[in-house]
C-alpha cells in the first residue's frame, strides 16, 4: 500500500470520530444511496489526484475537444439557449396562431408537433387516420397546409424544429417549398428535422419503411442538405423517447450514441465525407429530476461523442 | 461536437396535483442549462392531462426565462466543473456508456441490436424495476404514492375539435380537384423510378412532388409500394 494522502488520513480520522458519533445516534435514512438510475452515490466526495495532463485530456476548455465543459467558449454569456416550446394541434390555421403568440411572448424558435397520421405518412382522409386528425399535433396533408402553418412567419428569421421521422424528407420538402414562395433562399434556412428512425423502432413507434430504405432516405437528406441548406440540422438523434420508455440515464446516452454511430457509418458507406455532414448532426435528450445525474449525463455525452468522432471516424473539422 | 436540444421529462409529470409539475420542470430546466444545452422545451404542468392551455404554456416559458435572467447560473461557463461529485459521476456515466457501446459493437451494430430485441429488452427491464419501486413505495413520487390528496378535479383543459378530420378531408378534396393532376402524377412517377435506383438521391424528386401539390399520403404511398413496410418483431 502506498502512503496515504493527507486528505485520506484526515478522512479516516473523521470517520472514526465525528462521523461515527453521529451515525451511532442518528443513522442515515437509507443503507445506501443511488441516483435515480441506480448509480451508487457515496456520502462524501473528496478531491482526487488528477494531473494537469489528465485535466486537459478529459475536461479541457469549453469550445474545444473533448467539449466536456460545453460546445461554445462563452456559453450563455454570449447568448442564451434557444427557448423552443413544442407546439401544434388541430389545423394549420390554429397552430399558426399559437406560433405567432409564442413568438410574441419572447420565444426564439419554433418547434412543430405533427399529428399521428402525418407522422406515419397518411392523409387526413385516409381511413387509418380516423380519430387521430389534429390530436397530438397539427395535421399537414400537403404543401397547402404548410403554407398556412407558416403564414406571416418569416422563415429567414426563425429557426424551426420539426418532430418528424419516417416522412421527414417530405415535410422538409414542404418547408423548403414554403420558403421559396416567401422568397427566402435555401442557404438562409435554419432548423432541424428529427429524422431519427432507429429510435422509432426502439421506443417511439412511428416508423413506415424497413431499416435499409429508411437509412437511404436519411443519407439522401444528409447529402442534399450539405449542398443545398448548409445551416439545417439534418437529424436530431434522440434519447428523449428512449428515456420516456423507461430507460436509465446511462441507457439513454448509450443507445442514442449507438444510433448516431450507425448513421455515421451508413453515410460513410454511401461515400459521404464525415467532415461534410457530421457537423450538422444534432442530438435530443431528456431532462429528469435527478439534477446532478442529469448534468453529469450531458457532460459525459459530449465527451464520449467527441472521442467517437475523432478516434473511430477520424473527423477533423469541428462543428459550426 | 455534440450539440443538443433538451425537453423536460414528460414521464416525470403527474396528473395528481398538476401544479407540482411546475417545480419539477424548474429542476429539469436547471439540469439542462447546467448541462450546457443549446435549446430547451419545458413541459407545461397540465401535459399529463391533455394538451396544454395557453396559461400553462406561458408558465413553462417563463420558467426558462427566470432561470436565464434571474438565477445567475448562466454567468459563468460550466459552473459545476470541478465538483468532486459531478466529475466523478461524469466519469462513471462515461464508463457505463462505453460498456454498452462495446457490447452493441460486438453484436454487429445498432440495427442488429434492435432487430434481435436486445435494446428494447434492456429498456423494458429498467422500466419494470422503476415501476416496481414506485409501487412498493421504495421510490417516492410526491402526490402519487406519498403526500397525496383527495383527487381534485382537473382544471380547464384544451380539447381538440372532433370535426377536424372532416375539415381536412374537404381541403384535400378541393386540392385534388384544383391542382394540375398531370404534373402531380408525373412527379410521383419520377419519384417511383428514383426509388428503384439506389444511387439516386430522392430529396430533389420529393421536392418536385411537393411543389406539384402531391399530398403527404400520396408521396409516402409511392415509397411504401417500392420499399415495403416495417413490421415490429415481437420481443419476449
Amino acid at each position: 500500500m502506498g502512503k496515504k494522502s493527507l486528505i485520506e488520513q484526515q478522512k479516516a480520522k473523521w470517520e472514526g470520530t465525528t462521523l461515527k458519533k453521529v451515525l451511532e445516534r442518528f443513522p442515515e435514512q437509507k443503507e445506501s444511496f443511488s441516483t435515480s438510475s441506480w448509480l451508487p452515490v457515496e456520502r462524501l466526495y473528496l478531491p482526487r489526484q488528477m494531473s494537469e495532463e489528465e485535466y486537459l485530456e478529459h475536461i479541457g476548455f469549453p469550445g474545444e475537444y473533448p467539449f466536456t465543459r460545453g460546445v461554445q467558449p462563452t456559453m450563455y454569456r454570449g447568448r442564451f439557449w434557444t427557448m423552443r416550446q413544442y407546439a401544434g394541434f388541430g389545423t394549420a390555421e390554429e397552430s399558426n396562431q399559437r406560433y405567432k403568440y409564442l413568438l410574441s411572448q419572447g420565444q426564439t424558435g419554433l418547434s412543430v408537433a405533427f399529428d399521428l397520421p402525418t407522422q406515419i405518412g397518411y392523409d387526413s382522409d385516409d381511413p387509418r387516420s380516423v380519430g387521430e386528425v389534429g390530436k397530438v399535433g397539427v395535421a399537414i396533408d400537403s404543401l397547402e397546409d404548410m403554407e398556412i402553418l407558416f403564414r406571416g412567419i418569416p422563415l429567414d428569421k426563425v429557426s424551426t424544429s420539426m418532430t418528424i421521422n419516417a416522412p421527414a424528407a417530405v415535410l422538409l420538402a414542404f418547408y423548403i417549398a414554403v420558403a421559396q414562395k416567401q422568397g427566402v433562399a435555401k442557404e438562409q434556412l435554419r432548423g432541424t428535422i428529427q429524422n431519427d428512425i432507429l429510435k422509432e423502432y426502439i421506443a417511439r413507434g412511428t416508423y413506415i419503411f424497413p431499416p435499409k430504405p429508411s437509412l437511404r432516405l436519411i443519407t439522401n437528406i444528409f447529402e442534399y442538405c450539405s449542398k443545398e441548406i448548409p445551416r439545417w440540422n439534418t437529424i436530431s438523434i434522440s434519447g428523449y423517447h428512449i428515456r420516456e420508455a423507461g430507460s436509465t440515464a446511462v441507457q439513454e446516452v448509450a443507445f442514442t450514441l449507438a444510433d448516431g454511430i450507425e448513421y455515421v457509418k451508413a453515410a460513410i458507406k454511401v461515400g459521404l465525407d464525415v467532415d461534410q455532414f457530421a457537423g450538422r448532426l444534432s442530438f435530443f435528450f431528456n431532462a429528469h429530476n435527478d439534477l446532478f445525474e442529469e448534468i453529469a449525463k450531458f457532460r459525459a455525452a459530449r465527451r464520449i461523442w467527441a472521442k467517437i468522432m475523432k478516434e473511430k471516424f477520424q473527423a477533423k473539422k469541428r462543428s459550426p | 461536437m455534440l450539440r443538443f436540444h433538451t425537453q423536460t421529462g414528460g414521464s416525470t409529470l403527474t396528473a395528481q396535483q398538476p401544479d407540482n409539475n411546475i417545480v419539477r420542470v424548474t429542476i429539469q430546466t436547471l439540469a439542462a442549462v447546467l448541462g450546457g444545452t443549446q435549446s430547451l422545451h419545458t413541459n407545461s404542468r397540465d401535459e399529463a392531462l391533455g394538451l396544454p392551455t395557453e396559461d400553462s404554456v406561458r408558465i413553462a416559458l417563463r420558467t426558462q426565462q427566470i432561470v436565464a435572467y434571474e438565477s445567475g447560473v448562466t454567468n459563468t461557463v460550466d459552473p459545476l466543473a470541478g465538483s468532486y461529485f459531478i466529475e466523478n459521476l461524469t466519469d462513471k456515466i462515461e464508463e457505463e456508456v462505453s460498456k454498452y457501446l462495446n457490447k452493441i459493437e460486438t453484436m454487429g451494430g445498432m440495427v442488429q441490436a434492435i432487430e434481435n430485441g436486445y435494446v428494447q429488452k434492456e429498456i423494458q427491464d429498467a422500466a419494470y424495476k422503476y415501476q416496481q419501486e414506485i409501487e412498493k413505495g421504495d421510490r417516492v413520487v410526491v402526490g402519487v404514492n406519498k403526500f397525496t390528496v383527495e383527487q381534485e378535479k382537473p382544471k380547464e383543459i384544451l380539447r381538440v375539435n372532433p370535426r377536424l378530420r372532416k375539415v381536412q378531408s374537404e381541403k384535400l378534396m378541393k386540392l385534388r380537384k384544383n391542382r394540375n393532376n398531370r404534373e402531380t402524377e408525373e412527379a410521383l412517377q419520377a419519384l417511383r423510378e428514383g426509388a428503384r435506383d439506389e444511387s439516386v438521391n430522392l430529396m430533389p424528386l420529393i421536392l418536385d412532388a411537393a411543389k406539384a401539390y402531391a399530398t403527404l399520403g400520396e408521396i409516402c404511398n409511392v415509397l411504401r409500394d417500392e420499399f415495403g413496410e416495417y413490421r415490429e418483431s415481437i420481443v419476449l
